[in-house]
């Protein structure tokens, strides 16, 4: 536990000089609705660091620490707003990866996103609104995919997909450079970052299907319940920094001769936001332990909990920020803003908190409701 | 005193909790359980006494108390698998204010013939006692309480008010806090005093609150002569006494036992008035399922902080804010759901379901009120965790 302990503090302790020298909010201003690219500098730099992949097992080249050690760059990453897809490209392939035979093609595949030269990233949702597509509509014949998914991050010329595919009525992983024939995109802009829409046109897959059947079912959950901790990781941090922010600004704010701190409507508002991003802390702590012990249902019951209130906190918690930074708050130049409007596509991505209830009613508590009278 | 008791603390986590649980469902009556109809049912008077003498006579009695006082001395994990357990076992609450304040307080600043004196009879249910703190003008700015205490000869002479002191008409004996001095700072100048209740001079008149029960009480005193013995800890410093065991009074005020059996009445209601099929109504519901589980975590983190060794700071002011008002959001949505049901007032079977909503609904009311208002604890957060200006 000890040797784990130390880790996470050495993570923290990088993740935060990182961030301090390489990451500047004034970045995300002057661009409202464009998308931007990944910054592939700094990705590289995280790379360097050790970063990228974590999670991979040891066969794939990863070194034994994984989704905890990730939560730990992700809180980080939340507290200053970082917008670079680190969960989608990779906590979510890393987890994918890690329940795929270690073959050459797969060693590849790690090697790539460890390397940080060109992107991985998954392509797995068709629809609004859905957590796992069950049975999509993008098809694998003959080697080559035809279909279309949405709100993928992290897609550039350099990416390959992961793409959840239907190959006759069995679900199947597959990997597809968005550079060959047939794949074309269109970005936009979430949050602070992008995600494009993907069109594959019987674009050819890279050697062989990756995962079958139930395993790919697995694997896909087990990923996207993955990218569903450490994104609330990110959130909770995201909703912390806010708060942080916001208590600084009313202590130091003046009006009526007072700090606007002082008055009690402030303070009792600051006390619930504290509440909601201690209970956001829990849920996600409890959900990494269940990744790392529990089996898929108590991921999944415990994820969606997680996601559900780190998500709900982190818009909670920017609106209420806004309004407490007064006028000043509905301006670019505040900063303020840039973490609810990167809340916003954490609140959307792998299920807003709507569905991820719907999710745990179904899961924790069939049983309570239905009851056997 | 009887035999020596078995160390029960000894047992590892596990065995202690298969022990406690497998004795509960040995001993605790039936018809006392919390249930649907009573969620969250407590024990007064007799029925709560026969209970603890049970509890004492097996070796179960004042889990927090150390050994040598006659208690379990429990570490703190333990104590929170105890509690535990009594929810799980559905057992009625019990405001044992002897076992769960004066004993402890006692403990910690009271005299060895104090100890000697009061500490067995607490245990023995022989010695009720009921808290004497607020005042009709000292409720949330208790400080700033009346009553007066003054020395003559070897006595205190006792005048004045308390209010709201709960279950004072079951109870043989009241600790309270009394003005005994003055000083520009009003929380000094108070003394912590233990009274007889037959002493002459006092009159305990109930008051009936708004589920129907006369569950508090208002205390009067007038000339109340109490032996100056009596008093605990030092003359004027009666409010750091009572303070001393704040703490851990909001982590168990803070336990999410009552929200779960509120959400478990939630969970038929929705069953009974066919509503499974309603998205809006599940979708609530799944708020309030998720609100709990999440609030679960925390209290466990809580307790987990507590027990690796930390000691309950001011953090846990919102423990009490959380699960207070959820449990009043909880009892709220089974008052809703229930529809025109959820207005009759007193005992009605919803399908095979004996319930009565109204009960719940008030009994959930003053939660958010007693034990420090949660606008005060809110105030108590923002002053000291998260240092903002007054």
């Amino acid at each position: 536990m000890n040797a784990m302990d130390d880790i996470s503090t050495l993570l923290r302790d990088s993740a935060v000089d990182f961030l301090a020298r390489r990451h500047d909010l004034a970045t995300l201003k002057g661009g409202i609705g464009k998308p931007q690219p990944v910054n592939r500098v700094l990705w590289r730099e995280m790379a360097e660091l050790g970063w990228l992949g974590l999670g991979l097992p040891p066969e794939l080249g990863g070194d034994e620490i994984g989704l905890r050690e990730s939560t730990v760059l992700c809180e980080q990453f939340g507290r200053t707003a970082f917008p670079l897809p680190y969960v989608d490209a990779s906590v979510i392939p890393a987890t994918l990866l890690a329940a795929m035979p270690p073959n050459d093609q797969c060693k590849a595949l790690a090697a790539k996103l460890r390397s940080g030269n060109g992107l991985v990233t998954l392509a797995w949702q068709e629809r609004a609104a859905t957590l796992d597509d069950a049975m999509p509509e993008t098809h694998l014949e003959d080697n080559r995919v035809s279909g279309k998914k949405l709100f993928v991050a992290a897609v550039a010329e350099d990416t390959t997909l992961l793409v959840i595919v239907r190959e006759g009525a069995e679900l199947a992983v597959v990997a597809v450079d968005a550079s060959a024939e047939g794949v074309s995109w269109q970005d936009r802009a979430a949050g602070q970052g992008t995600v494009s829409t993907v069109i594959f046109d019987n674009a050819p897959i890279v050697g062989d299907v990756l995962l079958h059947r139930e395993r790919a079912g697995q694997a896909l959950q087990r990923a996207l319940d993955a990218g569903r901790i450490a994104l609330s990781a990110q959130l909770a941090g995201l909703s912390g920094a806010m708060l942080d922010r916001t208590i600084a600004f009313v202590n130091d704010r003046v009006q009526f001769e007072r700090a606007i701190g002082s008055f009690q409507t402030i303070r009792h508002r600051c006390v619930d936001l504290y509440i909601a991003t201690q209970l956001a802390g829990a849920a996600w702590r409890h959900a990494l332990a269940q990744f790392e012990s529990g089996d898929a249902d108590a991921i999944a019951t415990a994820a969606s909990a997680a996601k559900a209130r780190c998500a709900d906190t982190a818009q909670r918690v920017g609106r209420e920020a806004i309004q407490m930074h007064g006028a000043m708050g509905f301006t670019e130049e505040a900063n303020i803003g840039l973490f609810l409007r990167e809340g916003l596509r954490g609140f959307a991505a792998l299920g807003s908190p709507l569905q991820q209830r719907r999710r745990f009613q179904a899961l924790n508590s069939a049983e309570q409701i239905h009851g056997s009278r | 005193m009887a035999a020596a008791k078995p160390d029960l603390n000894a047992l590892d986590d596990a065995a202690f909790r298969q022990r406690f649980r497998a004795w509960l469902a040995a001993n605790y009556p039936a018809h006392l359980k919390q249930d649907h109809h009573r969620p969250f049912r407590r024990l007064r008077g007799e029925e709560a006494s026969n209970w603890l003498k049970l509890v004492d006579r097996d070796g179960w009695r004042a889990p927090a108390w150390p050994r040598e006082h006659g208690g379990m001395g429990l570490d703190f994990r333990k104590q929170v698998i105890y509690h535990e357990e009594l929810e799980h076992a559905g057992v009625a609450r019990i405001i044992d204010l002897g076992e769960s304040q004066l004993g402890p307080t006692l403990i910690q600043c009271g005299s060895a013939q104090q100890q000697a004196e009061y500490l067995p009879r607490i245990l023995s249910c022989e010695h009720v006692w009921c808290q004497g703190y607020s005042e009709p003008n000292a409720g949330s700015d208790l400080a700033s309480l009346r009553t007066a205490a003054v020395r003559d000869g070897d006595d205190f002479v006792v005048n004045g008010q308390k209010i709201w002191t709960t279950h004072a008409t079951d109870s043989t004996h009241i600790f309270v806090l009394v003005r005994t001095g003055k000083y520009p700072k009003k929380q000094l100048g108070i003394s912590f005093l233990l009274i007889d209740l037959k002493t002459p001079g006092i009159t305990v008149r109930p008051i009936v609150n708004l589920a129907g029960e006369d569950e508090f009480c208002e205390v009067f005193f007038d000339d109340v002569r109490v032996p100056a013995g009596n008093l605990v800890g030092e003359i004027d410093q009666g409010w750091t006494v009572a303070k001393a065991l704040l703490g851990y009074e909001r982590i168990w005020i803070g336990s999410p036992a009552l929200c779960g059996k509120a959400l478990a009445l939630a969970h038929t209601l929705v069953r009974e008035m066919q509503l499974t099929d309603d998205r809006g109504v599940m979708d609530r519901l799944a708020q309030l399922q998720v609100d709990l589980h999440d609030y679960r975590l925390l209290y466990t983190e809580v307790c987990d902080g507590i027990a690796a060794g930390g000691k309950p700071g001011p953090e846990v002011s919102m423990l009490k804010v959380y699960a207070s008002e959820l449990l009043q959001r909880l009892t709220e949505f089974n008052q809703e759901v229930a529809a025109e049901y959820g207005a009759l007032v007193g005992d009605i079977e919803i399908g095979s379901t004996l319930v009565d909503l109204h009960w719940q609904f008030m009994m959930a009311r003053p939660v958010t009120i007693f034990a420090g208002a949660n606008e005060i604890q809110r105030d108590i957060l923002a002053k000291t965790v998260l240092k903002m200006p007054e």
